[in-house]
């Protein structure tokens, strides 16, 4: 039998570029707004902020010339009250995917929301696109975001009193779809 | 009517006798002006329709009205949700009488796969309907063939039928009765 070639493994390398980032600049960068650096499925880089700090981070990334994320792709939420670990202290996660156009990098910040105060902070002073994406996150999540210029709901009517993406709002609704007045009731 | 012999004076080349309703109504069904309520892919189906290959106005129904108050037939095509329920019903009130309603598809019908929150599960229950198309979606021979039946109905060929709300059909009544005895 050969021996084994003696070949130190190579680093490994994500399978796309715009995940390839640099994690000690990342890490230097941000400080102590960055709670935990995480690469995540498909080697994607998952910041996990603090809400506190979450503008902090978000401005940080936006302006520095060595990061430059520019351009917000997404905010969504996660609703983790199904999962088996579930406290209500971590009920939503807001999630903000944002990418420099400069760099060609994407990163993506993870902010835990307890389900006794559903507040985190709007992006809409740093990425302007933000206010519309926060205000379907509210329509859906009812995550109420602080310092929004106009969060009203966009999705569902504004007479609607739930949020219907939250895990205990059943699927077919509670019967607002069948409360119709009948067209020759109106006339 | 063969009532010409009668008539005497009338018994010549170029009458003939018949009623008012039957003229009116076979001039309202061969120029049956459509209002199209597509909100989903049912809505590229009608398109179709519309289009030389199946060539609707073979049908005299080709004059599409994105007006409500010009148009006599409603062809609701696609998902109707919560929010563009209170929107169909407006638009149908402004449609002069008389007026036919196409409730075109599974969605439009009875909400399709989509069992949600959002989705009206037919919109029979709040606008009266006369002909639905099955299919998901239908192709453009089954659209052509509903208006064929709408104009079976106009020429009263075929019985317009009552309009109820499902909950209040005189069969759910007797259910609910029933259930309570």
């Amino acid at each position: 039998m050969a021996d084994a070639p003696n070949t130190s493994p190579e680093p490994k390398k994500p399978r796309l570029a715009e995940n390839d980032l640099n994690l000690e600049l990342l890490k230097s960068k941000l400080g102590a707004a960055l709670l935990k650096l995480e690469v995540a499925h498909a080697e994607q880089v998952v910041l996990h902020v603090a809400r506190e700090s979450l503008l902090d981070a978000l401005r940080t990334l936006h302006d520095d010339p060595a990061l430059s994320f520019k351009m917000l792709t997404d905010i969504t939420a996660v609703d983790n009250l199904k999962r088996e670990d579930f406290e209500p202290t971590r009920r939503f996660k807001v999630v903000h995917i944002i990418y420099s156009l400069e760099h060609k990098k994407r990163v993506r910040l993870e902010t835990l929301v307890p389900e006794q105060d559903p507040t985190c902070p709007s992006a809409s002073a740093i990425y302007k696109g933000a206010a519309w994406i926060e205000r379907e996150v509210f329509d859906m999540f009812g995550i109420q975001f602080g310092g929004h210029p106009d969060l009203r709901r966009v999705l569902t009517p504004d007479y609607y009193e739930y949020h219907p993406l939250r895990k205990d709002y059943p699927i077919t609704g509670k019967g607002e779809r069948d409360n119709f007045v009948r067209s020759e009731e109106l006339a | 009517m063969g009532l010409e012999h009668m008539i005497p004076s009338l018994a010549g080349d170029g009458f003939f006798t018949t009623q008012v309703n039957r003229v009116i109504g076979w001039a309202r069904k061969n120029s049956l002006w459509p209002y199209p309520f597509g909100t989903a892919c049912c809505a590229i189906e009608m398109m179709a329709t519309l289009n030389s290959r199946y060539d609707l106005s073979r049908f005299g129904a080709e004059v599409i009205r994105f007006s409500p108050r010009q148009s006599d037939l409603m062809i609701v095509s696609g998902r109707i949700s919560l929010k563009m329920m209170p929107v169909l019903t407006e638009i149908y009130q402004q449609m002069g009488e008389p007026k036919w309603v196409i409730s075109m598809g599974a969605c439009a019908s009875t909400g399709g796969v989509f069992n949600t929150y959002p989705q009206i599960q037919g919109v029979d229950q709040f606008i009266p309907v006369d002909v639905y198309i099955p299919g998901c979606p239908p192709r453009p021979e089954s659209l052509i063939d509903a208006l064929v039946k709408i104009q079976q109905i106009i020429d009263g060929q075929v019985e317009r039928h009552e309009f109820t709300r499902p909950d209040k059909a005189p069969e759910a009544k007797e259910l609910e009765s029933a259930k309570k005895n």
